[in-house]
């Protein structure tokens, strides 16, 4: 029995040991994210249909950078000219103020861009609810030949060539840039844009002169008339899907798009939207789907008439415009 | 062909390697399971939440549904994450599209319902007699709808609508009409919705699933304690490889060492047999030199020689019944002694040097 023998023998045991333990770690397919936390938002109750933003969340602070800076980066899109803020203009209501977007070699969308404010309170996300959630809607957009036009690997290639990115996402997470990061991230920040603080928030929280006496009159009526029945909860809508004209005629050029009746084909689909909330509603003209109708007092008579069968006289239309204005607040920064 | 040789040792690696593997596998997937099991026990703990939900949307005091629509993205982004059959997968999603269907319909028919049986501020209208009978018609209808009711409310609006002319009455009439007509064609769908809901075994499934899930554990953990046995007794074996290895080279050397002990008795034997060749030589000579006249002193020194090399002679017969004892093959003999030749023989001996040395030498024997 010679050492050789020995030492040959440790040597091919410890290998294989090697081996093992090799594979073992690197199946791992857990998240390797150094502390990620998740969002988790401090909801607040109040009697009646419309709930107040919450004030108090807590965050993955780094994340929500990195996401901020995903957001507004160009190197999302194919020809580097289009980021999401390029749709999503963060500080003038989340939309681009357009009635379609316009994409990469300035194609035009279909649908006018949903504000990207409160959109993690939405139950679905995009007009017609394709998604369940923000970070399934990030992918649509990236890769949607109209919009981005651009694929992962695209993104992820020219991500890996800037500093700031590669270093950030290494430090983020043992991944590094993977799709899934990216959207994570992205979708992180978006949990980030809420805006609580509105006139509204603080009037159903107790503050009794958060509203005017012109905007109580027009939430009495909001809640009365039966707008609060799709456009209620913590995003004044965003809670289901309703049709467009379930009770009365349409204007024709609401028509022309027929809603979720285009991902599912079912005839009951037709003009059916996700009910759009309207939180910060006076800065996202134009409205509906398609952005064809320009100034809230119309958008407040089609919607009175068409879903509710009522026509609303002038001093109504006013009285609930008023209150609609109460609805916007600005982004608070994460602390 | 060296390395041949080693093919326990390469078995027992192997064994080792590939139980080893196995067993890491079988950790993983046993993780993998576990999380599979904890999404699908969220699940089994959302949808009964979701069913409450759902079944109390028709609550007058239930006005908002964050808590629905919550749950729903819940579900959803479970279903979305679910790796189940595809059947339970469609099953759910039957499930989560129809419940958007029945709560869409369900909030739009409570404001209608509430819209309709409004009576505050249009005391005008109560002239309209037409319009409460249709009012009362209406709410039999919704609580247990049926068509012969339907078709008379119907033909009821329809009268109304033509005779109606004023335009105070009109503006109210219409949304009567409107909302009517949205409870009698929508009152049954929901219905039928909220029956589908309730009866869509979902819950019942999930828990199927779950059952399989953790049957699905069981074994996993079976395999997992299997593969560790089976790394434990490789190493072992390994063990006891090297073991029988060590006992081996001791055996090869024991042999060895015995075959160095044997040549050394041969040698020895053979040696005192070539001695004694030559001392039979010199004990002849001095047998016949004795029968030769001699003078009384050479008589005696002959006669001492003899007996020492007779002693000798002795010496190394002994020498040979040594190795014969070694190689065990001494035979005891029985031979008659004589005692006083014997001793004569020991005075012949040592009483030479005992004289020499001044000792006096006593041989005391009893009879």
């Amino acid at each position: 029995m010679d050492k050789k023998y020995y030492i040959s023998l440790c040597c091919a045991f410890f290998s294989c040991a090697l081996f093992t333990s090799a594979f073992y770690y690197f199946s791992d397919e857990k998240n390797n994210d150094y502390q990620y936390t998740k969002t988790t938002y401090d909801f607040e109750t109040v009697a009646g249909p419309i709930q107040p933003i919450p004030k108090k969340f807590t965050i993955d602070k780094s994340w929500v950078v990195l996401g901020k800076a995903l957001f507004h980066s160009p190197l999302l899109s194919k020809d580097n000219t289009i980021s999401c803020a390029s749709c999503h203009m963060i500080n003038s209501g989340g939309d681009d103020g357009f009635p379609v977007s316009t994409g990469v070699n300035n194609t035009q969308g279909e649908r006018n861009s949903p504000t990207v404010l409160n959109a993690v309170f939405n139950f679905r996300q995009f007009w017609d609810g394709r998604v369940s959630s923000l970070s399934q809607q990030a992918e649509g957009p990236v890769h949607n030949p109209i919009e981005m036009a651009s694929s992962w690997d695209e993104v992820i290639k020219k991500l890996s060539n800037d500093e700031y990115f590669n270093t950030t996402f290494n430090e983020l997470s043992a991944d590094g840039i993977t799709a899934a990061n990216i959207v994570k991230a992205i979708a992180t920040y978006e949990e980030s844009l809420i805006t609580p603080n509105s006139p509204i928030d603080n009037y159903l929280l107790g503050n009794k002169n958060a509203l005017s006496a012109q905007q109580v009159r027009g939430l009495n009526l909001f809640i009365d008339y039966g707008c609060a029945t799709c456009h209620q909860g913590r995003n004044i809508g965003g809670n289901i899907y309703q049709k467009l004209g379930r009770i009365n005629d349409i204007p024709e050029v609401l028509t022309l798009d027929k809603g979720r009746f285009l991902v599912t084909n079912d005839i009951d689909d037709q003009y059916l939207f996700k009910v759009p909330s309207l939180r910060n509603i006076a800065e996202t003209a134009p409205y509906f789907h398609n952005g064809s109708i320009n100034n809230l007092p119309d958008a407040v008579r089609i919607m009175a008439s068409s879903q509710l069968g009522r026509e609303l006289s002038l001093d109504e239309v006013e009285d609930i415009v008023a209150l609609l204005h109460s609805f916007s607040a600005k982004i608070i920064e994460v602390q | 062909m060296r390395f041949f040789k080693y093919w326990p040792e390469f078995l027992c690696l192997l064994i080792f390697t590939v139980s080893s593997l196995f067993w890491g596998c079988s950790i993983r997937y046993h993780e993998k399971l576990q999380n599979q099991l904890d999404v699908l026990s969220l699940l089994a703990s959302s949808l009964p939440k979701h069913q409450v939900q759902l079944l109390n949307a028709n609550f007058s005091d239930q006005l908002h549904y964050d808590e629905f629509a919550q749950l729903q993205s819940q579900i959803e982004g479970i279903v979305f994450k679910l790796s189940v059959e595809s059947e339970f997968k469609d099953l759910l999603n039957l499930y989560t599209e129809t419940s958007l269907n029945y709560i869409q319909l369900i909030t739009m028919l409570k404001t209608s319902k509430r819209l309709v049986s409004k009576h505050d501020g249009l005391s005008t209208l109560e002239r309209l007699e037409s319009m409460e009978s249709i009012r009362t018609q209406l709410f039999s209808f919704i609580i247990t709808p049926d068509i012969k009711t339907k078709n008379s409310i119907y033909s009821r609006i329809e009268e109304v609508d033509s005779n109606i002319n004023d335009m105070g009455h009109q503006k109210y009439w219409q949304l009567f009409k409107l909302h009517s007509v949205f409870l009698l064609e929508n009152t049954e769908i929901t219905a039928t919705y909220r029956q589908k809901l309730i009866k869509l075994p979902v819950m019942s499934r999930t828990i199927v699933s779950i059952d399989n899930k953790n049957k699905e554990i069981e074994s996993t953990q079976s395999h997992k304690a299997i593969s560790a046995f089976s790394v434990i007794v490789s190493l072992l074996l390994i063990l006891m490889v090297i073991l029988k290895r060590q006992q081996q080279a001791l055996s090869k050397s024991t042999l060895a060492y015995k075959h160095a002990v044997e040549v050394k008795t041969q040698f020895l034997a053979n040696m005192s047999h070539e001695i004694r060749t030559p001392m039979t030589g010199i004990i002849g000579l001095v047998d016949l030199c004795l029968k030769t006249p001699l003078n009384e002193e050479q008589q005696s020194y002959l006669e001492k020689v003899e007996f020492s090399a007779t002693s000798l002679l002795t010496i190394i017969n002994d020498i040979l019944d040594f190795s014969k004892i070694e190689s065990g093959q001494l035979a005891i003999e029985n031979v008659s002694v004589e005692h006083n030749k014997l001793i004569d023989n020991l005075n012949m001996m040592l009483g030479r040097t005992a004289e020499e040395k001044g000792i006096e030498l006593i041989f005391d024997i009893y009879l």
